[in-house]
């Protein structure tokens, strides 16, 4: 217990070093009120991805160009959160971190990250960095062979690196991670694979780690009776594999878990806690405040990981998740209370509702169905009604904005087959494909479930959206269009072909009266590698970062 | 605990390359068995049922077919975005891949195999010009015995079948094998060919880490017979690389029963409930039994040390055990040498087993080639199981997987 208290006395030095170093907790809670920095990835520990901004808006956005493009070197696909400092911005793939000059786009240093041959094997969906984390003149990034690395952020050179588990039992990392309460915070991969998720918190000085929380209990531990006697909870599942949001008022993270393992649900009967639940834990400890399951026993692969998003809605202080099960929920972040849940696609199978005095779903026919070894159809599939690309929340219109996928899927459960390192399904599975548009760009109102509008799109789009206060919402396509919206109607305003596929996150920032926005392209990643789309076959891979203003500025 | 000295006297030795798609395989089940395995490994990239856009992935319904040499390179090391594979694959587990990928998941037929791709037909190194050297034990039982016109048992016959199809003749090097608990026959067979005392060596199991590298620089040999009187034993040999055949019998595990017990029938090791159980210390029967009988089983059962003495002992009744699991090639040697016993075997087999070929040096590809396809040839047209007749053995054609990977006793426990 030794190195633990070493640690935290460490973390808390560090804590008070950072006040004379660049960037401190205090700037990371500030991020959103002081846009000539991007600290916080989701632009925000709330991860709105909303801004003030609004140099460029509805009026002005005919006139966006690019300012400068870098290239990434790199023909995977490119999912990197752009963190801006002082004007230096920070940019990962999954084998390089590189420091750019904000204003030219010139590099400053570029550190590659070594792995061995075999790694890729073990990312179910694309070979992809999303981030770096920020704090105290340090660098922190994650990578596919489960390591977190610290970079001195003046020079790229490491400063330590930990390995956090062996990636051969199919564990990997693509997550940025997110530093709270002087915490330095990451979740696993590997849903796939058979593994056991967790979360765990570091020393972002030292990188001893402070504390690791299993998402899936040990025989014993709370939420162990949800699981069957035996040993699925050895490879139980659970990943944790995007970035949570965090609350500082309240010093509380909040963060969602994935699918169970198998997808076979009869080898695991039980609600199989804390899969596709979303958790509030405590920074320091890890210690679990509350929990909401959102697919009990998960048959599917719908995964809870997808954005917290924090906001203050009619007086309420909420968090919500555009949930891969189709639902759109609206939690009391103080209690995990459901307030709403609506449907926020069209077609969705396995759930009438969600009761919100129970909080659990009113199930269909076709959740108890396809436990059975059936070959059963569901929508949506197991991409989800939205798959990992972040939503932005507008306060000024209330709506979320949301890249919906349009897919069904069918599957039949048979008996998994335990290999380490190698997919962990337990099912045969195939695709059901819709007549016609495969995705909607959609506004949602959280609260209500009303749909301001949608935009259809053939090919689905897996972008971050951005959304300022010039009544813009920003997103991208996977044939390489970067797209604006009007934000009140759906209106597409302005795009530019950017060479390659988009599923990265567009952000915003300003300098000297100039607002910019930037934008990491580079297709690739889940839809272009297990849909077999065939129409993406004149999209070339091959990431660059793009930033864009306003011509004349 | 790792398997160490599996199978009884003179089997061990080891290793193997082999080329040729699996045994008697039909393409369906390669297919097949190459969808299964092409499903849970690559569909994720290169899309499910071979289609994709390759705009991330390559187009594996593009992939040249005449460059199969590059599709196993790739697949096992891994070429620019391709992850690698090769240690984590299951024996044959590639070739079914390729048989999936090169007919497009069964649609096309398979294409011809690019005779450039095998071992060149270059004409076999001999340690003896017109003949085929082999090393067998003097002593090995029912697999091998010298004899005043040449030598019995199934290697033996085997070896000289071989030799005919080869139109070679068949001349051997008799040494001693060992029966103790220090020898090690892999090491020895890598000794012999690298002296090279002899082209081919028998009873090599194709088991992971029996065949390839060699795993110390240097070993020596035993003693055989006409063995030069100068010659210093102590003076070990440089090894080299060393593969196995395909295979041409199947090393089983079986349970033998004493006279007392009667009306004996078992399904599996459940049904040894009320018996008394012997077992071998570091045997592969051993261990089996050790990690899958019932607790009750072992809690009564008897360990019995390593070496040929264990059936003996059970035949004399020491420890009074009911039955005993063996390896059944050490069953046959025990009745070779005492054919009025009373134990029998009984019809249970483990699932269990491992296959046994020939080991040759890694760099007499053409010799490895030929006796390939001799061995297939003398296994599909039921030769070797007659000679195993002849030999009074209890024979098993080889089976998948071809070859057995490393075995633990968290493997072993799956295996039933």
């Amino acid at each position: 217990m030794n190195s633990f208290k070493l640690a935290l006395t460490a973390a808390a030095v560090a804590g008070l070093c950072g006040s004379v170093q660049a960037q401190s907790l205090d700037d990371l809670k500030a991020d959103k009120s002081t846009p000539g920095d991007v600290l916080t990835y989701g632009m925000g520990y709330d991860m709105q991805r909303y801004s003030e901004l609004d140099q460029i808006n509805a009026d002005t956005v005919g006139g966006l160009v690019p300012v400068w493009a870098y290239s990434l070197n790199d023909d995977r696909g490119q999912e990197s959160f752009p963190i801006l400092h002082e004007g230096t911005m920070y940019v990962t793939t999954h084998n390089s971190t590189m420091a750019l000059d904000a204003l030219t786009g010139r590099q400053k240093w570029k550190t590659m990250v070594e792995y061995s041959a075999e790694v890729p094997r073990v990312a179910c969906c694309g070979i992809v960095n999303r981030g770096v984390a920020i704090l105290d003149g340090k660098i922190f990034r994650t990578t596919l062979d489960a390591n977190v690395v610290a970079y001195d952020a003046a020079t790229g050179e490491e400063v330590w690196r930990v390995k956090s588990i062996d990636y051969n039992d199919g564990y990997s990392m693509t997550v940025a991670p997110l530093i709270a309460d002087g915490v330095l915070i990451t979740g696993i991969s590997g849903g796939e694979y058979g593994i056991r998720g967790y979360i765990e918190g570091y020393d972002p000085a030292t990188g001893d780690r402070l504390w690791r929380t299993y998402t899936v209990p040990a025989p014993g531990e709370p939420g162990s009776e949800t699981w069957p006697e035996g040993d699925a909870w050895t490879r139980g599942g659970g990943p944790a594999w995007l970035t949570g949001s965090f609350d500082p008022e309240t010093n509380t993270v909040f963060w969602g878990t994935g699918n169970a393992g198998p997808w076979n649900a009869g080898v695991r009967p039980g609600d199989n806690l804390y899969t596709n639940t979303i958790l509030a834990l405590d920074p320091k400890t890890g210690d679990i405040k509350w929990h909401y399951q959102t697919t009990p026993n998960d048959p599917f692969d719908y995964d809870a990981t997808n954005e917290l998003i924090l906001a203050e809605i009619d007086g309420q202080k909420v968090l919500m998740q555009a949930n891969r099960n189709g639902f759109l929920y609206v939690l009391d972040r103080a209690t995990g209370k459901p307030i709403a849940a609506h449907k926020f696609v069209d077609r969705v199978d396995w759930a009438e509702s969600i009761d919100l005095e129970t909080g659990r779903p009113v199930t269909t026919n076709t959740y108890d169905q396809i436990k059975t070894g059936e070959w059963t159809e569901y929508w949506p599939s197991a991409f989800g009604g939205k798959n990992w690309a972040p939503a932005a929340y507008h306060p000024g219109t209330g709506n979320m904005y949301i890249n919906t996928f349009n897919v069904g899927m069918s599957h039949k459960a048979v008996e998994p087959q335990y290999r380490a390192g190698i997919f962990y399904f337990g099912v045969e599975w195939a695709w059901n494909w819709p007549e016609g548009h495969r995705g909607e760009f959609r506004a949602v109102n959280p609260m209500t479930g009303e749909v301001a509008w949608k935009v259809p799109t053939d090919i689905p789009r897996n972008a971050g959206v951005l959304a300022t206060a010039g009544n813009l919402v920003f997103t991208g396509s996977l044939t390489g269009e970067f797209e604006a919206f009007n934000a009140t109607t759906g209106e597409k305003v302005w795009q530019f072909q950017t060479g390659s596929g988009i599923v990265g996150q567009p952000m915003t920032w300003e300098h000297d009266g100039t607002q910019y926005i930037t934008l990491v392209n580079g297709g690739g990643a889940v839809y272009g590698l297990f849909s077999g789309d065939e129409r993406l076959a004149a999209i070339p891979p091959g990431g660059n970062v793009w930033t864009f203003a306003l011509a004349g500025n | 605990m790792m398997l160490k000295r599996s199978l009884y006297g003179a089997i061990l030795a080891g290793l193997a390359m082999v080329s040729s798609p699996a045994l008697s395989q039909d393409l369906d089940k390669l297919v097949k068995d190459g969808k299964a395995s092409y499903d849970q490994l690559c569909s994720k990239c290169h899309g499910k049922d071979l289609v994709n856009s390759g705009a991330s992935s390559f187009d594996l319904r593009e992939f040249p077919l005449d460059q199969k040499d590059r599709f196993y390179n790739s697949v096992e090391n891994g070429f620019e975005a391709m992850p690698a594979w090769g240690d984590i694959l299951l024996p044959g587990e590639l070739d079914a891949l390729w048989a999936y990928v090169a007919t497009k998941g069964g649609t096309q037929p398979m294409p011809e195999d690019d005779a450039s791709l095998d071992a060149p037909e270059a004409v076999p190194t001999l340690v003896a010009e017109g003949k085929l050297t082999a090393c067998l034990a003097r002593n090995g039982g029912a697999l091998s015995g010298k004899r005043s016109d040449g030598g019995v048992g199934l290697d033996y016959l085997v070896l000289a079948d071989i030799a005919e199809a080869l139109e070679l003749d068949l001349d051997v090097v008799w040494f001693e094998s060992e029966q103790e608990e220090e020898s090690d026959p892999v090491r020895e067979s890598y000794a012999q060919l690298a002296y090279p005392l002899c082209d081919i060596t028998a009873s090599h199991p194709l088991y992971e880490n029996t065949f390839g590298p060699p795993h110390t620089p240097t070993a020596a040999l035993p003693r055989w017979l006409h063995m030069p009187t100068t010659f210093n034993l102590r003076s070990h040999v440089t090894l080299k690389p060393v593969a196995v055949t395909r295979p041409y019998m199947r090393s089983e595990i079986g349970m033998v029963v004493r006279p007392k017990i009667q009306d004996f029938s078992m399904e599996g090791l459940e049904d040894l409930h009320g018996l008394k159980l012997g077992l071998q210390q570091g045997t592969l029967s051993g261990m089996v039994a050790w990690v899958q009988a019932p607790r009750d089983v072992i809690k009564t059962a008897r360990m019995f040390n390593p070496g040929p003495k264990y059936l003996w002992e059970i035949e004399q009744g020491k420890h009074d055990v009911d039955v005993a699991i063996v390896d059944v090639t050490a069953f046959d040697h025990h009745l070779r040498q005492n054919p009025i016993s009373d134990l029998r075997l009984a019809e249970w087999r483990h699932a269990l087993g491992m296959n046994i070929g020939f080991a040759i040096l890694e760099e007499n590809a053409a010799l490895i080639a030929q006796v390939n396809a001799a061995v297939d040839d003398l296994v599909a047209s039921g030769a070797v199981a007659q000679r195993a007749t002849e030999s009074r053995m209890h024979y098993a054609k080889p089976k998948e997987p071809l070859i057995l990977g490393a075995l633990t006793q968290d493997s072993i426990r799956d295996i039933r």
